[in-house]
């Protein structure tokens, strides 16, 4: 039996990206801003039909999820039919197939509404919807063949009036049944001759056939709310030649303003954006962001029914397009909001995916020449097959990183990279990529690992493996006035560690920090640009040892004999080597 | 008659799907995580899938029973078509933002041919923990009032 609970589920929600990392949505209230209308306030309007008939559909649809459907009941009655059957198009389709039992809901909400909307609402569907919904369902028998059947056979079928037609509903589902009797109970009574056409037509036709045919219509009017193919959902991540843009872009006077304030970048675009332009062109930046979030559904395995992953689909476009802001008009917020005005969104996602994908791309180069497997990372990244390429993460990493900086690793080689945002209760809580800030911390934690890996690799080790384990041995091995090696040691240089005074640990310590941070200084094959400094880096060995200090404080011996598995000839003669 | 199988989830497995249902809900879970229960024998299973936080003042364990024998399935396979089903339930918990329920009492379903029952009621296991305390009089309505903060 295969289960949805396997390894492969794993990898598609890997590869969608949006799911498989807790992360704090920063800009909710600016992406959700205009997505919803309070619906129930809108039945006081004067013109309260054509109000609501003018709305997108996905806005109406976003409003009546979020109200309740059942609470606003009276809303049904009002919207068009074209409005109707984009609602169908967004919640009653999963993996491309119709789902009847949530359009029979829809049906039935109609019907509770107002009695004969049951009836009208269906009939107006197009023809071939009508069949695909009741073909599955309905056995219909002419009254020639009817003659022909078993008694037993004859007694399960209903009869139309004056047996003109007989029928029988094929599922035992009560919810299913419930909705055919409701339905043709109002039908029959509104229109018997479309009743008795419609049952006859579907139990005659083949089913699949018209759900196919259904299922191309959908697609075409999907696309044109931005609901794309996945070819075209997956290109629009792919890296641009941003050349062009900054010539464009920096033509202009800039005053770089600082961004590092609590607020995202996008926030204060747009912040000044709604107070200084006019509201149609604020609502058609705000429609285009919706529309590219659409866009991307198909790659991240978002079915437009799903809307807490659209609301995260369009936070990361949002918060994305912050940081591609940010980069083109060097911090200016005035610059920005010019360049929301007249890029496109999908332009400014794609600078920031190329900002982006140049840092991830050095990473993973210089990942490669310490880990060889990472190639087959960077070649199912290239090909944006991000589960394979997170499960080979999981495979090859976890050992060497641990399973906290691997899973940073993860989230920046996602098809949405993010980054740590802080811990809690033990689980790292994650971040868009919305500023330069934020970028820094990407190239951050990208070069934590190359520095791990390299300060390992200058102790000559024959497998690099357990990099933190080895680090804070060579850290003791420096505070104990020796070389940064990782060596075994032995009783009695634990007890002498152990036993320092405060004073001899802290100088120890500084000794440690000022010669790592030449070391990384001498060799910065850490570095993913040049001049870089190392604060990022000491600060995480700075944890490192802090671990260290934790263990010798509190006296955990069993932490620190991990340190020491060694057989006394190992300790002594490695110690004789440093000596 | 072929011999029917008796396999049960084993323990790793379990902890394995734990990790993969924390996964595929990560970004809805905030606080919250999954737990599993599984009590099996040949002729039924029964699966606890527990979304919690640590302080659980959320606590919502969604309950599962199958009769295994008369279905011909084997122990294993029985609670994996529960948890299979719990996991499309919480699918459909998130999407729905939250606001889809189960039955507080016990309920027949139906996936993929097989019948079986659940049931699942959100909790705040905190605030029944001072409840409790206020009652017995080990508390007093400030405390509460501190302790909820």
């Amino acid at each position: 039996m295969a289960s949805r609970l396997s390894e492969e589920s794993l990898v598609r929600v890997y590869d969608g990206g949006l799911q498989a990392f807790r992360w704090e949505a920063r800009l909710s209230a600016l992406a959700l801003q205009s997505e919803t209308v309070d619906l129930i306030a809108m039945l006081t309007l004067e013109k309260a039909k054509e109000s609501i008939q003018s709305l997108a559909p996905q806005v109406l649809y976003r409003s009546l999820m979020k109200q309740g459907v059942s609470d606003c009941l009276d809303i049904l009655p009002l919207m068009s039919q074209e409005q109707f059957v984009a609602i169908l198009d967004y919640d009653a389709w999963a993996d491309g197939e119709l789902q009847h039992r949530k359009v029979f809901q829809w049906l039935q909400q109609f019907r509770e509404a107002e009695r004969e909307q049951i009836y009208t609402r269906f009939r107006d569907l197009e023809e071939e919807m009508q069949i695909a919904l009741v073909g599955p369902f309905i056995r219909a028998v002419d009254p020639e063949d009817f003659e022909q059947l078993s008694d037993e056979e004859q007694d399960r079928l209903e009869s139309f009036p004056g047996g003109a037609l007989y029928y029988e509903v094929k599922s035992e589902d009560p919810e299913i049944r419930q909705f055919f009797a409701d339905f043709l109970e109002v039908t029959m009574g509104e229109n018997m001759e479309y009743a008795m056409s419609v049952l006859a037509h579907a139990g005659f036709m083949p089913p699949n056939e018209q759900e196919a045919l259904m299922s191309q219509f959908r697609n075409a009017r999907m696309e044109d709310d931005g609901f794309v193919s996945y070819e075209e959902s997956l290109s629009i991540f792919h890296p641009i030649s941003l050349d062009m843009l900054e010539k464009k872009w920096s033509a202009h006077e800039k005053t770089a303003l600082s961004s590092k304030t609590k607020e995202s970048f996008m926030q204060l675009v747009m912040t000044l954006a709604s107070e200084s332009w006019d509201p149609s062109t604020l609502n058609e930046v705000r429609s285009r962001h919706a529309y590219l979030a659409n866009a991307l559904c198909s790659a991240a395995r978002v079915e437009p029914g799903d809307l807490e992953s659209l609301d995260k689909a369009l936070e990361q476009v949002w918060s994305l397009n912050g940081l591609a802001l940010e980069w083109l008009a060097s911090g200016n917020i005035e610059q920005a909001a010019l360049i929301l005005k007249e890029e496109h969104p999908k332009t400014l996602f794609q600078t920031a995916c190329t900002l982006i994908e140049r840092l991830r791309h050095k990473g993973l180069k210089k990942l490669e020449t310490y880990i060889p497997e990472t190639s087959v990372i960077r070649t199912n990244l290239e090909l944006q097959k991000f589960g394979l390429a997170q499960k080979q993460m999981d495979l090859h990493y976890v050992k060497v990183f641990g399973p906290e900086l691997t899973e940073r690793l993860k989230a920046i080689y996602s098809r949405f990279p993010m980054v740590m945002s802080h811990t809690h209760e033990g689980k790292i809580i994650f971040r868009p990529i919305d500023s330069l800030n934020a970028l820094d911390a990407l190239q951050d934690g990208l070069e934590i690992a190359l520095m791990k890996l390299q300060l390992v690799s200058l102790t000559h080790v024959e497998e690099l493996a357990e990099l933190d384990a080895h680090i804070q041995r060579s850290m003791v091995s420096v505070q104990l006035g020796g070389h940064f090696i990782n060596r075994f040691l032995t009783q009695n240089q634990v007890d002498t560690w152990r036993a320092m005074s405060n004073e001899a640990y802290t100088e120890a310590n500084e000794k440690l920090y000022s010669g790592l941070d030449e070391l990384l200084m001498n060799d910065r094959r850490w570095s993913l640009s040049a001049n870089r400094k190392t604060d990022h880096l000491m600060s995480a060995l700075s944890e490192l040892a802090a671990g260290l200090t934790f263990i010798k404080d509190q006296g955990h011996f069993d932490a620190l004999f991990n340190l020491i598995e060694a057989s006394p000839n190992q300790e002594e003669d490695s110690y004789a080597q440093d000596e | 008659m072929p011999k029917m199988n008796n396999e049960k989830l084993m323990a790793s497995e379990i902890a394995e799907l734990t990790h993969i249902l924390d996964r595929k809900h990560a970004a809805s879970l905030g606080d919250r995580f999954f737990s599993i229960k599984v009590d099996s024998d040949e002729s039924k299973a029964f699966v606890t899938v527990t979304l919690r936080n640590a302080g659980e003042s959320f606590y919502y364990p969604v309950e599962g029973r199958i009769a295994c024998k008369s279905q011909e399935l084997s122990p294993k396979d029985g609670a994996m078509l529960l948890l299979d089903f719990i996991d499309v339930y919480f699918e459909e918990f998130f999407h729905d933002r939250q606001d889809t329920w189960l039955p507080i009492d016990w309920a027949g379903f139906n996936f993929e041919g097989f019948e079986f029952e659940l049931k699942g009621q959100v909790l705040n296991k905190r605030t029944e923990e001072l409840a409790d305390l206020f009652l017995d009089g080990k508390i007093n309505r400030d405390e509460i009032i501190s302790s909820l903060k």
